[in-house]
């Protein structure tokens, strides 16, 4: 019986395996056909002569130049935002938590506005209309991180006074959130019309916002993150179980939750900064792929990463194509695509509880 | 031996839900721990844990102070099967699995593996090992979490009322199942529980709280009608049919 069952243990270990293979060829598949949109539009193989810089430089020049750190931004922002969402649910055991749920998009974007509009680090660039400018982006993404961890430092310490339990974390996200979003509405109502302008256009996600340096400073704090995470595996595993039975098991719950917490939010917080609001990635991702690996968060995490990826690069080609000559706001996309799927859990979640 | 000395614990500063709460569990042996609703069994057995802070008194085992101990020391010694089961999205094989966590550094290695199909084929579930434990029943539920609990190698094993949702016959599987292990494994156990009934014919000891305090610390033979008076306020009788052992509530 021993022998059937780890055979058996095997094929399902490996039917995990094929789902991260066929979510990495997705995600590939998705690049380069993310590669091929734009506004010169390119086709397969001109896409790869240019990725592999074959043949005439200038396509080499639009996907090194232009349209590579876009999607580079995509795959980072989209793994690191998913995953930040999943670890955000596993630690407190809702399903609802999320880096747009806890309150940390709006301190976020708090953050960029003051730095916008108090500190007047921004204007639009009125001759070209919609292109923002931004003195010192480095400042205001430095403004949203600072209060997007502020806004999860408060968090925390709310829910410590209450001993953590998973609703008052959620609820004190929901009222952090609210007071942010307040403050901003006042200092908005302070600014002239071009800093509200910028100060709005920030607050649209978007990728194309990100240079090869903000990429590569995502990519620290987001690979950082998901070792932290993977290391946590059987941790997080075991706290499905209930905090109490973790502890007992042998977790530090206090110290996994708290830690983790903080690393969701880092990756959150950078994201934001630097590309503005991406909103449900994190709701929507793990919610997809759970329903096909479970709570194994060895095969978890690297597949809601790989998951997220695939949703913001089909959520930026359709922004970017669904009018054409137009590039939309990425977040509005991922959000018209997620407010639903939230929607549809509440009511799920309800039936079960029923 | 573990040891409570003098425990007292309060959530508010007002009212002490454990009053001065002294013990000792014996090694080897079944522990029904009894006392109405509100008396501070899962509070007590939570303290016993660590799970909670208690403001005064000791817990020892062996003469260690249980409270210097680290996580994983805890872990080692102590098991706890809750009373709100949550066995998250996974099949009985990774449930259980995850009891060896206190074994495991970077990952779970091939003697965890084997442990755990060793416990999987004692608890009998080897046909249900891949199952989702959301499709399990409410008894195969309470088997996966005793076995995480034995996965754990720990040598005390705690269960905040393991039989309050199951129907009869789960019952007796449950506390059967219990005393086999207890055996195989070397574990001393202390379970809460409500029915009297069960608590007379499966444990050896019997912890009775009355009003946050201990009222009787004895072996199960000696709980006596004037006990379950002062305790639970019911007038009752035991009897003996076919040598089992039966508590009659008689009027309140």
């Amino acid at each position: 019986m021993g022998e059937e069952l780890q055979k058996e243990y095997k094929r399902i270990n490996n039917k995990r395996r094929a789902i991260l293979l066929s979510l990495l060829f997705i995600d590939i598949a998705l690049i380069v056909v993310c590669l091929c949109v734009g506004s010169a539009s390119l086709s397969i193989s001109e896409t790869l002569k240019g990725i592999f810089k074959i043949g005439e430089k200038k396509y080499s020049l639009i996907i090194w130049n232009i349209r590579m750190p876009r999607v580079l931004a995509a795959v980072i922002a989209g793994g690191g935002l998913a995953i930040s969402g999943l670890i955000m649910q596993s630690v407190l055991k809702n399903p609802m938590a999320s880096p747009s749920t806890l309150g940390v998009s709006n301190a976020a974007t708090f953050g960029a506005n003051f730095a916008i509009i108090v500190l007047g680090m921004g204007m639009m660039n009125s001759s070209s209309g919609t292109d923002l400018y931004i003195n010192n982006p480095y400042l205001v993404a430095t403004t949203a991180l600072l209060f997007a961890v502020i806004s999860v430092a408060l968090i925390l310490l709310l829910s410590h006074l209450k001993r953590f339990s998973s609703e008052t974390v959620v609820l004190a996200g929901l009222a952090v959130g609210a007071i942010f979003t307040a403050a901003t509405t006042i200092i908005q109502y302070f600014a002239d019309s071009n800093q509200l302008a910028t100060a709005v256009y920030w607050s649209f996600g978007n990728l194309s916002r990100a240079t090869y340096l903000e990429d590569l400073l995502m990519t620290i704090v987001v690979c950082g993150a998901f070792v932290f995470f993977m290391f946590n595996r059987i941790n997080y595993d075991a706290m499905t179980a209930g905090i109490d039975a973790a502890r007992t098991m042998g977790v530090n719950t206090r110290r996994v939750s708290i830690l983790s917490l903080l690393f969701a939010s880092l990756i959150t917080a950078t994201c934001v900064s630097f590309l503005g609001i991406i909103g449900f990635i994190g709701l929507v991702a793990p919610h997809i792929i759970k329903r096909f690996i479970g709570d194994n968060h060895r095969f978890l995490i690297p597949a809601t990463f790989l998951t997220g990826v695939g949703i913001l690069l089909i959520a930026d080609t359709i922004s970017r194509t669904i009018i054409s000559g137009l590039s939309l706001p990425v977040g509005a996309i991922t959000s018209l695509l997620g407010g639903p799927m939230f929607i549809y859990l509440l009511i799920r979640g309800k039936q079960k509880n029923a | 031996m573990l040891k409570v000395e003098n425990l007292t614990f309060a959530y508010d500063q007002k009212h002490n839900v454990l009053d001065n709460v002294s013990l000792h569990i014996h090694e080897g042996i079944f522990t029904a721990l009894l006392g109405p609703n509100g008396t501070g069994k899962s509070t007590l057995i939570k303290n016993i844990l660590q799970l909670l802070k208690y403001k005064e008194g000791s817990i020892t085992a062996d003469g260690v102070d249980v409270s210097t101990l680290s996580i994983i020391e805890k872990a080692k010694l102590f098991a706890y099967v809750p009373q709100e089961l949550e066995l998250g999205n996974m099949s009985v094989f990774d449930a259980i699995l995850l009891g060896r966590k206190n074994f495991a550094t970077w990952g779970f290695k091939k003697e965890d593996y084997d442990a755990t199909l060793d416990v999987i084929g004692k608890i009998g579930m080897s046909d249900l090992a891949f199952r989702n434990v959301r499709e399990l029943s409410g008894g195969e539920r309470q088997k996966v979490a005793i076995a995480r609990a034995i996965n754990q190698g720990s040598k005390y094993l705690f269960l905040d009322e393991p039989i309050s949702n199951l129907d009869i016959k789960n019952q007796m599987e449950c506390l059967e199942l219990l005393r086999s292990i207890m055996k195989e494994y070397d574990l001393t156990i202390m379970a809460s529980m409500h029915d009297l009934n069960m608590a007379i014919r499966y444990s050896d000891h019997f912890l009775l709280l009355k009003d946050n305090k201990v009222y009787k610390n004895a072996v199960i033979d000696e709980l006596t009608p004037e006990d379950i008076k002062a305790c639970y306020g019911i007038e009752s009788e035991i009897i003996k049919k076919d040598g089992i052992k039966i508590i009659i509530p008689k009027g309140i």
